[in-house]
C-alpha cells in the first residue's frame, strides 16, 4: 500500500530519477545491502550511509538511491509502457488534462504493482505501490491518489525545467534540492492516505 | 486582480533582445578581433622574413612568391616588395571580409542556441495540460505526418500566442515534413526601417531567436528539425517573415 518506487525516464527511455521510499514497517522487503538504511539517511545528509563513496557530496543523493531489484522492476515495466503509448493506442484514451497522460497500470511485478503516466514530451513518469495480498480491489481506490500524485510531480518537473540551470542535454540526471523535498511530501502524503493505516476504515 | 501587470510591455521585450545581441556582438567582436590579429601578425613575420633575403628560411604562406627573387639586384627586390605588400594587403583583406561574415553567422548561431533552450523548455510548461493527439485519432491510427502537423499546430497557436500574443498567420506544409510558418507582422521587427543595409542584417541577428524558438519547442515535442527564416516583402515592410521548418 505503501509508495515504494518513483522513476522519471526521460525520451529514449534515458533514466532521469530513481528513487526509492522505503516503508518503515517492511524492513524485509529490503534487505539487500543494507539500502534501507541509506534511504533513510540520505535525503541531503551528505556524511553517513556512504560505505563506498560511490555519490559526490555536489549531487543530491536522493536520486539514484534505488535498489537494484527496483530498478529492475521499473525497467520491465518500460516495456509495456512502449506498448500502451504506441499511436494506434491514442484514441482510447481522453484527450485532456491529466487523464490523457495517466497511462494506468503497466503490470505486476512481486507484491509491486507498477503505474505509469506519459506527459505529451514524452518524459514517463513510473510508480511501484506495493500491494498486499489480502486486498486485491484496492488498486481501484488508489487510482485517483495516484493521478493527483503523477499529476502534482508533472507540476515539479515542469519546474524543474523551467530552471535556466537545469540541463536540456538529454542524458542528465535531475539534481535539484527542491524537486526531491516536494517529491518526498507528495509521497508521505500519499502514504498517508493509502498506507496501510489509511487503508484500515476501507 | 486589475492594475496587476500581466505582460512584458514591447519596448522592454525589444531592449532587452538588443541588449543580448549586443553582448553577442561584444563576444563574437572580440574572438574575431584575435583572429585577425594573429593573421597580421603572422603575416608581417613573413614579410620581414622576406626581406631577410634568405633562401633557407621561407616560411610558406603561399604568397606566391618565387624564390628565385631574392637572387636579383636590389631594386627590383624593393619593387617586388611593394608588391608583395600590395598582395598581402588584399589577402588580408579578404580574410577580414570572409572572417566579418563568419562572426555574423556566429552572432546568428548564438542567437538560435539560445533560442532552443528557451522554446525546449518553456514547451515542458505550455504542453503540461495538453494532450497532442490529432482530432482523427479515435477513428484511426494517426500517421506520422498527422502526428507532425498537430505539433506544429501547437506551435502556431499556443505557442506563438504565449511568445508574441498572436498566432502565426498561415501555414502552409507539403505534407512531407515542409512547414512554412508566415507571420504578416513580427513584433520584434515592428520599427526596423525598410531598405538599410545594416537593419537588413540587425532583423536576421534577430529572427535567429524564434528560429531556434521553433527548433527547441519541436525537439520537445519529440521531432528533429532544421528551421530557417525568410523575409516576405522585399523592401516594403521588415516585419513580414516566414520560417521554413524542413523536418529531419
Amino acid at each position: 500500500m505503501a509508495l515504494v518506487t518513483l522513476a522519471v525516464v526521460g525520451k529514449e527511455n534515458v533514466p532521469l530519477y530513481l528513487r526509492d521510499f522505503v516503508s518503515r514497517q517492511d524492513p524485509l522487503l529490503y534487505s539487500e545491502g543494507g539500502e534501507g538504511e541509506e534511504e533513510e539517511n540520505s535525503d541531503g545528509e551528505e556524511e553517513l550511509g556512504d560505505p563506498f563513496g560511490f555519490f559526490e557530496s555536489k549531487k543530491s543523493k536522493a536520486n539514484d538511491s534505488s535498489s537494484l531489484k527496483n530498478q529492475f522492476i521499473i525497467h520491465s515495466a518500460l516495456d509495456r509502457f512502449d506498448e500502451l503509448t504506441r499511436p494506434e493506442c491514442m484514441k482510447d484514451r481522453p484527450t485532456i488534462g491529466p487523464n490523457s497522460m495517466y497511462i494506468g497500470v503497466l503490470g505486476c511485478f512481486d507484491e509491486l504493482k507498477v503505474y505509469g503516466y506519459n506527459t505529451s514530451t514524452k518524459t514517463k513518469f513510473m510508480a511501484a505501490v506495493e500491494d498486499s495480498i489480502h486486498d486485491e480491489n484496492q488498486h481501484f481506490v488508489r487510482e485517483a491518489g495516484l493521478k493527483a500524485l503523477f499529476a502534482n510531480m508533472h507540476e515539479l518537473y515542469v519546474e524543474y525545467n523551467l530552471n535556466p540551470f537545469s540541463s536540456v542535454r538529454e542524458r542528465e540526471k535531475i539534481s535539484s534540492r527542491r524537486f526531491d523535498n516536494g517529491v518526498r511530501e507528495l509521497v508521505n502524503s500519499f502514504n498517508e492516505t493509502y498506507g496501510q493505516k489509511g487503508m484500515s476504515w476501507m | 486582480a486589475v492594475g496587476t501587470p500581466t505582460h512584458v510591455s514591447e519596448p522592454a521585450f525589444e531592449f532587452l533582445l538588443h541588449a543580448m545581441i549586443e553582448q553577442v556582438e561584444i563576444q563574437c567582436l572580440r574572438e574575431y578581433n584575435k583572429k585577425m590579429k594573429m593573421m597580421k601578425d603572422r603575416s608581417s613575420n613573413d614579410s620581414d622574413n622576406n626581406k631577410d633575403a634568405q633562401p633557407g628560411e621561407k616560411k610558406g604562406e603561399g604568397k606566391g612568391e618565387d624564390q628565385n627573387q631574392e637572387d636579383d639586384t636590389k631594386e627590383k627586390e624593393e619593387e617586388v616588395d611593394e608588391k608583395d605588400k600590395q598582395f598581402e594587403q588584399e589577402l588580408l583583406k579578404e580574410e577580414e571580409h570572409k572572417q566579418q561574415i563568419l562572426m555574423n553567422e556566429n552572432i546568428a548561431a548564438k542567437m538560435e542556441r539560445m533560442g532552443f533552450d528557451v522554446g525546449f523548455r518553456l514547451v515542458e510548461r505550455l504542453a503540461q495540460s495538453k494532450s497532442l493527439v490529432p482530432p482523427t485519432a479515435h477513428t484511426q491510427t494517426p500517421s506520422q505526418t498527422l502526428l507532425q502537423l498537430e505539433a506544429v499546430k501547437f506551435i502556431c497557436k499556443e505557442f506563438w500566442t504565449e511568445v508574441f500574443r498572436k498566432q502565426i498567420d498561415k501555414l502552409q506544409t507539403n505534407h512531407r515534413g515542409v512547414f512554412v510558418l508566415k507571420d504578416g507582422s513580427f513584433k520584434w521587427l515592428e520599427r526596423m526601417p525598410s531598405n538599410i543595409e545594416v537593419a537588413r542584417a540587425m532583423a536576421i541577428k534577430i529572427l535567429a531567436l524564434p528560429c531556434g524558438l521553433i527548433r527547441g519547442a519541436l525537439s520537445n515535442l519529440g521531432i528533429a528539425a532544421v528551421v530557417s527564416c525568410d523575409f516576405m516583402d522585399d523592401g516594403e515592410k521588415m516585419n513580414s517573415c516566414s520560417f521554413n521548418v524542413k523536418i529531419k
